[in-house]
């Protein structure tokens, strides 16, 4: 078990950095009224990504740099670049509509797969999430790109609190706190990033599971943030580790189970020591 | 008596955004140490006017703040009133909060969806005041509230303008004999839409 985790040691930095981010990032999709679009934007993520590997498979002689970015880029700038079509288009934005976009989405993705048979591994690893089998460099490569994401994000904190509050409190028509917010960029960039590389399933389960469990039993905003980054900060790791100690356990549904166990648990139990 | 202009809009007329005309003719000329007053029946375009407003104030660099009515009474988040006051005002000053009188220290720590319209006004009233803006701009703040609230609200913006704290506030109201009392002695322009 020791030598498994010393083998994979690597491996920690990005887990935890992407779970916090994740969980404070999904704090905000409630108020915002962005988790069916969010959901969209995932799917139409994963098609991008998917059109990536395609675009790399056919490239020849390319720095192994770009080899991996080339998926990612393609995930960003087809999620964001459709959202935005989309947000521009008045008559088809709302729930109903990001719904029907999902599943256009993931038909296209299972008709890319159905027209080029190679990507089906490509396409279950990034939706299960394999986190095992990353490469070094791409290690390196999506560390370094989640750790610029945790600064950015730290430097906009305090910004996108008060905008998600006031937009929930006021609505978007009102005009207060609209003004300039790359959240919605921000948060594709991060979710391209963490599907790509630890898979959808973690990704979506680590946005919207931590802030839903935790607010139902917190008081206060801080109270809500550091509950967040406690669960989000051991899940990850502690599934990982225990589906290493276990060999028949799937790493990112240990990861889940143990980030709703912690969700449930650790609230309860800061209440329970408070009285 | 009136003192800096605010506002001296010429005649003009309220358009909805797919160009139907509300108002014709409609002319706005609001100084400070005035209260501007807007009321008028649903779908008369009080809240079109108070946009118009809105971006003739920017367009003069006027620092404005705009309380708009609430989209959504509940938070999906358990934050508290200092959580509402802190996010928009970073550190709060308990003696600022005690001096404006419109919410009481000790009700801090009341979780906002668990507080009651009035609290929840009077907190919103409270953020945007302290923000220190030279115009307020208030759409129906006075809704849904009893006239207890209605009363401790008009009373602290008319000494907030007598005061000189504000130099000029537009409200969109329809209760207008609630507050006829606490703005009896202040300079009030109707625009009745």
């Amino acid at each position: 078990m020791m030598e498994l985790l010393g083998l994979y040691q690597n491996l920690f930095p990005l887990l935890i950095l992407s779970s916090i981010l994740l969980g404070f990032v999904g704090f905000h999709l409630a108020p915002r009224a962005q988790g069916i679009k969010t959901l969209m934007l995932t799917q139409l993520s994963l098609f991008g990504v998917m059109i990536g590997f395609l675009i790399r498979d056919g490239l020849h002689s390319i720095g192994p740099f770009f080899y991996y970015l080339i998926p990612y880029m393609s995930g960003v700038l087809l999620a964001l670049g459709f959202g935005q079509l989309i947000e521009r288009q008045k008559k088809t934005r709302g729930e109903i509509f990001y719904l029907i976009f999902f599943l256009i989405a993931q038909a296209a993705c299972q008709i890319l797969q159905s027209l080029f048979p190679g990507l089906e591994s490509h396409y279950s690893q990034i939706y299960q999430g394999d986190i095992v089998t990353i490469s070094g460099l791409e290690l390196g490569i999506s560390t370094a790109l989640m750790a610029s994401a945790a600064v950015f994000y730290a430097f906009f904190h305090r910004l996108y609190l008060k905008r998600s509050f006031e937009r929930e409190l006021f609505g978007s028509e009102s005009g207060v706190g609209k003004g300039h917010d790359h959240f919605e960029i921000f948060s594709v960039c991060l979710i391209v990033l963490s599907l790509s590389s630890i898979g959808t399933l973690y990704t979506m389960s680590f946005l919207l599971i931590p802030s839903l469990l935790i607010s139902l039993q917190t008081q206060g905003l801080r109270q809500s943030l550091i509950m967040i980054a406690i669960c989000t900060f051991i899940s990850a790791p502690a599934g990982f580790s225990l589906s290493l100690a276990f060999d028949r356990l799937s790493t990112v549904p240990a990861m889940i189970f143990f980030l709703v166990f912690s969700c449930l648990l650790l609230p309860y139990l800061a209440k329970a020591l408070k009285k | 008596m009136p003192t800096n202009e605010l506002l001296n809009i010429p005649a003009f007329d309220l358009k909805t955004i797919d160009g139907t005309v509300l108002k014709k003719d409609l002319a706005i000329n609001f100084s400070s140490e005035q209260i501007l007053l807007i009321s008028g029946p649903n779908g008369s375009g009080k809240t079109t006017l108070i946009r118009h407003l809105l971006k003739e104030l920017s367009q003069k660099k006027i620092a404005v703040e705009y309380v708009p009515q609430l989209a959504n009474i509940q938070s999906s988040w358990p934050i508290t009133i200092e959580d509402v006051l802190s996010l928009s005002l970073g550190e709060i000053s308990q003696s600022e909060i005690k001096a404006l009188g419109l919410i009481h220290p000790a009700h801090l720590s009341l979780l906002w969806n668990t507080a009651s319209g009035g609290e929840r006004k009077r907190t919103l009233l409270t953020r945007a005041i302290l923000l220190k803006p030279k115009v307020l701009v208030l759409d129906e703040p006075f809704n849904h509230l009893d006239h207890e609230s209605t009363s401790l609200i008009s009373f602290c913006l008319g000494r907030l303008i007598r005061e000189k704290v504000l130099s000029g506030l537009i409200l969109v109201s329809h209760q207008c004999n609630h507050h006829a009392e606490a703005f009896k002695d202040l300079s009030v322009i109707e625009c009745h839409l």
